[in-house]
Formats: structure tokens, C-alpha cells, sequence
């Protein structure tokens, strides 16, 4: 006996700004048709805080801590891209010392990155297990940063022409026991998500992003490299020593969430191999080089880019001469990722949505500047 | 209103002692912090307290929190929440809903966009309820204090019982913010209960 | 490249200068679409940001674009008047272009035709004003 059809409407949801899966204050107004996704169109601004605006009332140095709480599960790639703009108006030279320990600071974050984005994914997918072990993880990260630079989790460690403060003793050895102590972990993690079989399911073959659409909408980082996009602005634009590093740039050909995920895992191993190489190449010498006491970079412009955990950070400063800079910058990679976000979700469940959001890591810090 | 603390008598199991007392007239299982024992009924198990002590360990003891969590204080309250230091030891536990939260905890900066969201979401939670304000943008502005987007300090928009200074402060900071909030409920009393807050038009 | 912009918009150039690895363009803006779809088809098939920038006489909308193989950038800059300034939108040529000029509307009032949500997207909706103007004024 058949059963005539039922008319139904669309219905539009909205989640957030305050949700826990959103991974901050991020609102998707969702047109659903029953469970499936139509169209979402996402709100942003919720921490907009005027960043740019400020940046053009304070001085070169004052701008710095600000650059730290734009992408604040990463604090060293936004610094960096500041520091490298301001660097390259004054045609300042970093000494080596300062390159490499810039380095690791970075993976460092890199890991510390990508540990919050495994153990928040995994919580949204109800993996609560994994985001213990993740958290506790990213400790001894934690403990790093605060053994060398005084804070955990927005450091304020790079300045223009180097660093703030040279590593303490005992942070090599603290450094390599982290470098044995990881790999373990992740396999840990590998056997607890990846081959686990609701992971799977509700994550690959979820969230297409194709490799010309991700191009086209401006992705970067895991996220262009999840569909299958071999760039890498450490390979293809390098700064600091990557040039003289071996490692290897991830790619994942599926497009999905699990490729995303894939990429991100993988990251951190080469992170781990990257920190080791720095280790045992570490010269001697400086860590900051000679800097007016003032900062006042001739009139210019000048872009620095650095490859962040989400893609490519990039800062444009604009300088008159004077101590404040004209114009202030910040290209954020989530904001990007996150516009292509709509097509991503068509088509998909309501219960993909949370999955496929998670994947594509944003920080809505950058996002909203 | 009852007048002078109300008694009440609670009849515990006979098997329940407390831990290292020699003497069994006094092995009694304290109601935990706050709840002093007013009167031993002899010979069993009965204890008398107030009303007061018992209603402010409950709350104090297992408040649910809200996270409001916005910007870079929100990682320090996951970090705190999670394996090192761990919030659910002190009875909090992360609700995402208003519904059934006690606690909201702000951490971060607080747009203008973001303000009557905050605002509703307070009103939504059921009272008693309580705000910690966590971190330097939270308390009074914090590095965005002349942000022409930026709201100087929860304050405005939600009465503040704890203010965490910090930008983030440490997971340690935040835990000593909430014990400071346990203390500070267990002085409250039924009889000086708190009007409701005039809600605005 | 810009040879190649030369040869088909050799009128629009009011500038150009080549500085390391950035090849830094003027324009005019009724060259701005034709400029991109060259840019392109030339390589340059990643926009990494549009943005602008209050220089007190004028503003100046910034297109960044970078080319994934060989590293190089497009930075094309128009300028326009302070106020009531109109541009065509790049999100024929770039989806990625959306979002940008959306934030370039909201901070500082310039109108993108063509654009498929010209609103704002980082301030309030009923917000008065573009923050990132020199002139704007914090009440």
C-alpha cells in the first residue's frame, strides 16, 4: 500500500555562535530539507576586535602580542609573518642561531596545532578518549614553551631581527626526549581512530573539496593539501633554513575529511623530523641581530608569509617612515578555508556538518581578526 | 524565610564512617567542606546542619559550567578541563547548553556582535547561577581595551562574581578562580538571597 | 608577465615595478577584470588576498595573486576615490574573491558590482560607518 507523500518545507537552522563544535564563535544558518544540507551560510565577526585598526595606533614592537592571538593555538606563524614583513623594509639579516631556533618554534606549534586538532575532531565525532590523550599530549609542548619563552600559549617569542630570549638549558634534551617520546603516541592514535570503523564512516567520503575549487576559493595548508595539492610554502616559498631541511610535503588524494586528517597526522611526524634535524645542526652564536633601539622602517611596503598549521599566514606592512605602521595586514588562512565551506556542505547530513567543519580547522581568531 | 537557620536532621547508612577516626561516637562522614556538623544525634548516625550549608555545598560542590569560551582563554579552559589538571575533580562538568548550567565561564574577548548573545544566553540559564570572568578581555578589555568593536569587560553586560586576571591566565589561575567562586557560595544564605536581576525591556 | 600585460593592457599600466619576486602593478579599474583572467590563464591562479588601504588622498585596493609553480606574486593596485568608490567584483573570475571584497566593503565603504552578497560580513548589520577609513572616528 503506498502512502502518498507528505509536503514538507525547508527548514533553516542555526548553530551556534555558542556551540561546542564550532570551534569558536562561528555561526552556520543551515537550510536543511529533513536531514540534509542545502545550503549554509556562515556568520562571522563574533571576535572581530579590530585588530588591523589597532595595529595602526601602536608601535612595531606593540603590534606583536597582537599577532599572537589572531591564530592562538599557533602563536610563532603569525609572529613570524609580522616579524619577516618588518625585517625585510629594514633589510635586516637573522643571524643563524636565531633561523634555526625560529624553526623549531614553529614546528613546535606545528604539533601543538595539529594535537588540538586531533583531539577536538575526535571529540566532535564523540571520540572523548582522544581528546584527553591529545590535551596530554600537547603538555610537554606547553611546558617547552613556558621553559623558554615564559607564557604557553601565546608567546611573543620572535622579534624583528630574531628572538626574544635564546633556549634555556636543558630544553635540547627536553626537546629530543619529546622527539622519542611522540611517535609512539600517534601510533596510539592511528590504532584508536584511524582504522576504527565509525571514524571511517563518518569521514571519508564526507566533505569533497576538489582540488581546482580549493585553488579557486584561496585554500591553503592541510586543507588544499587534503585535495590532493602538492604547496607548501615551506617548499615552494622558503624562509627561514627550510631550504637546507630534508622533509616531506603531505598530500592526500581523496578530498574527504579522512584525507584532511591524513595530512594533519602526517605533519606531525615530519614536524618531529624537521625539530631533530635543527637540534643537530644548531650553530652557535646570536639570536637577535643589531636593532635599532627604535623601530622605524624606511617608507615601503613589504608581505611575509609563513606556512601556519591552517595555510598560508601572510602579514602586509605598510610603513611611512614613521614608528606606527600605515597599514596593518593580516591575510589569515582559515578565512579562506572557511568561505569554501558552503560548498563543502551541500548535499551532506546534518551530522557531516560537525565533521566536515572539524576538518578544515579553523580559528576564529583570524577568521574575525 | 526561616529565621536563625533552619535544622536539618540527615540519616546516613551505619556502615558510612569517616576515614581515620578511632572513635566510633565520632566516626561520621563530614557533609564535605562547609557542612559542619551542628548537633550528633548519639548513638547513630544523624547529623544536624542548616539549610544554608547544605543548599551552598551542593551548588559549590557540583557547578556546571557553561563555556563561553571565545578566543585564546577558551584553549586554556580545555587545557584545564582536560588530563593535567582536570575541572571534573571539582564537580564541573562542561554543559553546552544554558539550560543546565550553573557556571558561565567568559573566556575571551567579547564583540559588540557578540554582546546580546552572551546577554540571552545568561538570562537563559536557570538561577542560581555564576559568572567568572576569565582573562584580561573579559575583565575589563584586556589588549583591546580602545577596540572600537570590542566590549570593555563582561561587566557590562552580566553581573561578574570572579574576575581571573591573565591574558590567558594559567590553568592554575582559572582553578584557583573557581575555588575562590566555591568559597565565595558558601557564605551565601537563603535568607539573604540576591534579588532577580531587572531584566531589561 | 607583465609583457604580457603590457601588450594587452598597455593603456591601463600606470606603473610597475618588479621588487624580488613580486611584480607590483597600477591599474585602472576598467582594466581590473580582463587583468585577472590574463593573470590566470598566465599561471597566477591563486588569489591570496584582496585588501585595501586608506592612503589619505585616496584608497587603494590591493589584489594579491600567486602563481603555485613558480612562487611568484601579482600585486595590482587600484586607487579610487574616498568616497562612493565602485569596482567590478572578481567573483566571476576568482570564488575566492567573495569573502574579501565583502570584508573591503564593510572597512571601508567600496562597492564591488557584480558581487553576489555585497553586505557586510566582519560588523554588525546595522553598523554605521567603515572602520578602517582614517577619517572614521570611534564615538
Amino acid at each position: 500500500m503506498t502512502q502518498a507523500l507528505t509536503p514538507t518545507e525547508t527548514m533553516i537552522l542555526n548553530m551556534g555562535p555558542q556551540h561546542p563544535s564550532t570551534h569558536g564563535v562561528l555561526r552556520l544558518q543551515l537550510t536543511l530539507d529533513g536531514e540534509v544540507v542545502l545550503d549554509c551560510k556562515p556568520v562571522i565577526g563574533y571576535l572581530h576586535r579590530g585588530v588591523e585598526k589597532i595595529g595602526e595606533a601602536r608601535t612595531y614592537p606593540q603590534i606583536l602580542p597582537y599577532t599572537d592571538r589572531l591564530d592562538y593555538l599557533s602563536s610563532a606563524s603569525n609572529n613570524l609573518a609580522y616579524v619577516q614583513a618588518v625585517e625585510k623594509l629594514m633589510g635586516v639579516e637573522v643571524p643563524e642561531r636565531a633561523k634555526y631556533l625560529r624553526v623549531i618554534l614553529l614546528e613546535l606549534n606545528r604539533i601543538a596545532s595539529h594535537l588540538m586538532f586531533v583531539a577536538t575532531f575526535a571529540n566532535d565525532l564523540a571520540a572523548t578518549t582522544v581528546f584527553l590523550y591529545g590535551l596530554r599530549e600537547r603538555e610537554p609542548i606547553m611546558d617547552m614553551f613556558e621553559m623558554w619563552t615564559g607564557a604557553r600559549l601565546t608567546q611573543s617569542a620572535m622579534r624583528v631581527g630574531g628572538l626574544g630570549w635564546d633556549i634555556p638549558d636543558g630544553f635540547v634534551a627536553k626537546a629530543r626526549e619529546y622527539c622519542v617520546f611522540l611517535p609512539p603516541r600517534l601510533d596510539e592514535y592511528d590504532r584508536l581512530l584511524s582504522g576504527n570503523r565509525i571514524f571511517r564512516v563518518r569521514t571519508e567520503g564526507i566533505g569533497i573539496l576538489p582540488p581546482e575549487e580549493a585553488i579557486d576559493c584561496g585554500c591553503s595548508g592541510p586543507t588544499l593539501r587534503g585535495s590532493g595539492v602538492k604547496y607548501d610554502l615551506r617548499r615552494d616559498e622558503p624562509y627561514e633554513v627550510y631550504d637546507q631541511l630534508d622533509y616531506d610535503v603531505i598530500t592526500a588524494s581523496t578530498c574527504d575529511c579522512m584525507g584532511r586528517y591524513v595530512v594533519r597526522m602526517a605533519e606531525m611526524r615530519q614536524s618531529l623530523r624537521i625539530i631533530e634535524q635543527c637540534l643537530d645542526r644548531l650553530p652557535e652564536g646570536d639570536v637577535i641581530a643589531k636593532v635599532p633601539r627604535a623601530i622605524r622602517p624606511q617608507a615601503g611596503e613589504a608581505y611575509g608569509r609563513v606556512e601556519s598549521p591552517r595555510g598560508d599566514f601572510g602579514c602586509w606592512v605598510v610603513s611611512d617612515g614613521g614608528p606606527q605602521p600605515a597599514r596593518v595586514r593580516f591575510r589569515a588562512p582559515s578565512f579562506y578555508n572557511l568561505a569554501a565551506l558552503p560548498r563543502m556542505l551541500r548535499g551532506w547530513k546534518i551530522g557531516d556538518v560537525v565533521a566536515i567543519l572539524g576538518s578544515i580547522d579553523i580559528v576564529l581568531g583570524e577568521v574575525d581578526r | 524565610m526561616a529565621r536563625g537557620g533552619s535544622q536539618v536532621g540527615v540519616a546516613l547508612p551505619p556502615d558510612v564512617r569517616h576515614r581515620g577516626s578511632p572513635d566510633p561516637e565520632e566516626s561520621l562522614t563530614p557533609l564535605g567542606r562547609g557542612a559542619e556538623v551542628i548537633c550528633r544525634v548519639p548513638g547513630g548516625t544523624i547529623l544536624m546542619t542548616t539549610v544554608d550549608k547544605v543548599l551552598n555545598w551542593g551548588r559549590a560542590s557540583s557547578l556546571w559550567y557553561l563555556t563561553y569560551g571565545l578566543a585564546c582563554c577558551a584553549i586554556e579552559m580545555m587545557c584545564t578541563a582536560a588530563s593535567r589538571w582536570d575541572l571534573d575533580r571539582f564537580g564541573l562538568i562542561y554543559r553546552g547548553t544554558p539550560r543546565q548550567s550553573d557556571l558561565m565561564l567568559v573566556a575571551g574577548t567579547v564583540s559588540k556582535k557578540m554582546a546580546p548573545v552572551l546577554r540571552r544566553l545568561w538570562e537563559q540559564m536557570a538561577d542560581p547561577k555564576y559568572v567568572i570572568a576569565m582573562g584580561g578581555c573579559a575583565c575589563e578589555g584586556g589588549p583591546f581595551h580602545d577596540s572600537y568593536f570590542t566590549v570593555q569587560g563582561v561587566d557590562q553586560i552580566v553581573p561578574v562574581d570572579i574576575y581571573i586576571a591573565g591574558c590567558p591566565p594559567r590553568p592554575e589561575a582559572l582553578i584557583d578562580g573557581i575555588l575562590k567562586l566555591q568559597e565565595k557560595i558558601n557564605r551565601e544564605s537563603i535568607r539573604r538571597a540576591p534579588a532577580a536581576p531587572a531584566r531589561d525591556a | 608577465m607583465l609583457e604580457k600585460l603590457k601588450s594587452q593592457f598597455g593603456d591601463a599600466i600606470e606603473s610597475a615595478e618588479q621588487i624580488g619576486r613580486e611584480l607590483r602593478v597600477q591599474i585602472a579599474a576598467r582594466s581590473l577584470v580582463g587583468a585577472a583572467r590574463l593573470a590566470k590563464d598566465e599561471g597566477f591562479a591563486y588569489l591570496a588576498d584582496i585588501t585595501a588601504m586608506d592612503t589619505n588622498e585616496a584608497l587603494r585596493v590591493v589584489y594579491r595573486l600567486a602563481s603555485l609553480s613558480t612562487g611568484h606574486h601579482l600585486v595590482a593596485s587600484i586607487l579610487v576615490p574616498r568616497s562612493g568608490a565602485r569596482l567590478p567584483s572578481l567573483t566571476p573570475v576568482f570564488r575566492g574573491a567573495e569573502w574579501p571584497e565583502r570584508e573591503v566593503y564593510d572597512m571601508f565603504g567600496i562597492r564591488f558590482d557584480g558581487h553576489p552578497h555585497m553586505q557586510r560580513i566582519l560588523l554588525t548589520d546595522d553598523w554605521e560607518g567603515y572602520p578602517l577609513l582614517k577619517t572614521w572616528q570611534a564615538r
